[in-house]
């Protein structure tokens, strides 16, 4: 059955996210053909041709333009996948749509874990679009050398201490994957409470998000001044440096996955047990 | 004809009126097969339970026979449906001559309208 | 014979407001019956808890011997007052969806139905009028061979015309194994369609008989008797 749903689900959210990138690919072409034209002017006998208005207009001004819808769009990129992956669950799983979900012959947690895989999978590619337009952009002025000194720097860095340096990468990757799970989730997981009211429920769920933030704020907060007073003061010498940055990430990432783990528990509870459609 | 259900009572049996009127007319020939209870109940817009009660009745009556998967025939005894025919004509003539006197006729006048009426003339 | 629907001491609230109390009754195989009362009595509470869409309180409800869930949305087929088709998803792909998950859905029936209506399956809701779009839901719902449908004003909203082909439809794709609960307030319309009536009045069911049990024995249609029972 999740194979069923996954399906369509992809099927009907790619008909939003193709046009995004589609978008944002051309805009990063754009940005890129009218940067390159910029710093080429010299090379282009074309613009000699030209008085030196024109030559302007074509290089600056839509450089700048250029850059300007650049940056919108990077914008509109993670904020209009997150927006649109939210919207999506709140529209199929809460409005009239969710008459069908739900009297489907399919677990109420296989839907949950439907929409998260098919969040995950858009956030990551969003993630992974702008990455490489960046590359894209920089591509020619020096990206190769920089990665490369990127590399000798890190192995120099981590010279002696290759295991924790793939523990730190590691580490890294999993608090991506986390927060690529825990974000759609603390949203699902409101809109899950906000649907118990009968009245309101809309305002419900943003009220409940509104105070998980606050929650989740304040814990932060206690924690790193806990983990300073405690855990730094602590004369403990490590043979490694990268150690306690290990630890502190370890940390940080046991925590969201206990968070993730939690959201979804109360997520399933909610809309296999509470279930209060309008 | 159309099927003119009254609201007021049981729908099953005026169904079978209606049927029984088909059968004795021979809107429905002798021997001839039924559309299937469905198609019956679609086209009076009942239930296929309210239909099969009605059908019900006229095989309890003789005057058709459901062969299996074969369907529902009119049954083929002339006989039957003959007497069949008398009763309702005899029923709807003993229900006239009960609606003229309570208008206030006796037999003789009721006769006297009847004569005129087929002899076409102002009544 | 067991019942098909066996509805036991159900309680429901939505807050202070108690939309069903203590309501009992059953559904045999191959009925069609009539869940009447007026607006707010709990008609549709007792629907979306048959489908799954809510849970009760109190009480029980099981169909053909499951407790409400995967087992019973199997056999089960819900068309619910309003739109829950997805408005830009063209027919075709929806009725692709239906089979995909739908064991019993018949795709021939559904594209042969639609043909009937001159409903293109290229089109999506988006393009239809009110009256199609409920039609088409219809359709699909019908198209389940399902053991239970459980239809929800099926008929409000829609033209006279629209009202007798939603009927007629109602009546062609009855089969003795299965059973259909239908809630409306508009009796007359439904009434001939009938096998048994429950009216339903402040979350308790206060009268279950056969339709031909009350012409009979009242002399009056459901209708009738129905104005009589609820009147203000």
């Amino acid at each position: 059955m999740l194979k069923k749903l996954l399906k369509y689900e992809y099927f009907i959210t790619a008909r939003y996210f193709i046009p995004l990138y589609l978008c944002f690919i051309t805009i990063t072409l754009l940005n890129k053909l009218f940067k390159e034209l910029d710093l080429m002017q010299d090379n282009f006998q074309v613009f000699d041709s030209l008085d030196g208005i024109s030559k302007e207009l074509i290089t600056s001004a839509f450089r700048n333009l250029t850059n300007y819808l650049y940056a919108l769009f990077l914008i509109a990129m993670f904020l209009l996948t997150t927006i649109f992956l939210i919207y999506r669950f709140y529209k199929n799983m809460t409005c009239d749509e969710a008459y069908l979900q739900f009297t489907l012959p399919v677990k109420p947690g296989t839907h949950i874990v439907n929409k998260l895989l098919v969040a995950y999978t858009w956030q990551l590619l969003t993630f992974l679009l702008v990455f490489f337009s960046f590359i894209v952009l920089q591509a020619g002025h020096g990206v190769l050398p920089f990665f490369q000194s990127l590399q000798s720097n890190f192995f120099r860095l981590f010279a002696r201490q290759e295991g924790q340096a793939l523990l730190l990468i590691a580490l890294l990757f999993l608090i991506a994957l986390l927060s690529f799970l825990s974000l759609p989730l603390k949203f699902y997981m409101c809109m899950g409470i906000g649907q118990l009211f009968h009245k309101h429920r809309l305002l419900g769920a943003i009220g409940c998000y509104m105070g998980l933030y606050l929650l989740l704020r304040f814990l932060s907060v206690i924690f790193f001044v806990l983990y300073t007073m405690f855990i730094l003061r602590t004369n403990l010498t490590f043979r490694s440096s990268f150690i306690s940055l290990n630890i502190f990430l370890g940390v940080i990432a046991s925590f969201m996955l206990l968070l993730v783990i939690g959201y979804f528990s109360i997520t399933i509870h909610l809309f296999k047990n509470k279930l209060n459609l309008q | 004809m159309s099927w003119n259900l009254k609201t007021d009572r049981p729908i099953y049996l005026q169904l079978s009126n209606y049927l029984r009127l088909k059968i004795v007319s021979g809107c429905y020939p002798p021997g001839s097969k039924l559309p299937s209870v469905r198609e019956l109940a679609a086209k009076a817009s009942v239930s296929p339970n309210t239909m099969m009660k009605a059908l019900d009745e006229l095989e309890a009556e003789g005057l058709i026979h459901p062969m299996n998967t074969r369907g529902i025939f009119i049954t083929e005894d002339m006989e039957k449906i003959k007497k069949e025919k008398d009763t309702i004509v005899v029923h709807h003539i003993q229900e006239f001559f009960h609606t003229m006197e309570s208008i206030g006729l006796s037999q003789t006048e009721t006769f006297h309208f009847i004569e005129k009426f087929i002899k076409g003339g102002n009544l | 014979m067991n019942p098909l629907l066996n509805c036991v001491h159900v309680t429901k609230s939505f807050g202070s407001f108690t939309a069903l109390s203590d309501l009992s009754f059953q559904i045999y195989p191959g009925r069609i019956v009539g869940l009447l009362g007026p607006n707010g009595s709990g008609k549709s509470t007792f629907m979306k808890l048959a489908s799954g869409l809510l849970t009760l309180d109190q009480g029980e409800i099981t169909i053909h011997g499951h407790a409400v869930g995967i087992e019973t949305k199997k056999i089960v087929s819900y068309l619910p007052e309003r739109t829950y088709l997805d408005e830009w998803t063209k027919v075709s792909a929806l009725i692709d969806y239906f089979g995909d998950f739908y064991k019993d859905f018949n795709k021939n029936k559904a594209y042969e139905m639609l043909q009937c209506l001159c409903v293109s399956p290229k089109e999506s809701l988006k393009t239809m009028s009110k009256g199609t779009k409920e039609k088409v839901q219809l359709i699909l719902v019908m198209s389940r061979d399902a053991m239970l449908y459980l239809l929800d004003e099926p008929i409000g909203g829609v033209d006279p015309a629209s009202r007798d082909y939603i009927l007629n439809k109602i009546i062609t794709n009855y089969h003795e194994h299965g059973s259909i609960l239908i809630t409306t307030h508009l009796i007359q319309d439904i009434e001939p369609i009938l096998d048994d009536v429950l009216f339903i009045q402040n979350g308790q069911i206060t009268l279950s008989k056969s339709v031909d049990d009350i012409r009979s024995q009242e002399g009056k249609s459901i209708d009738t008797l129905f104005r009589e029972v609820f009147k203000c």
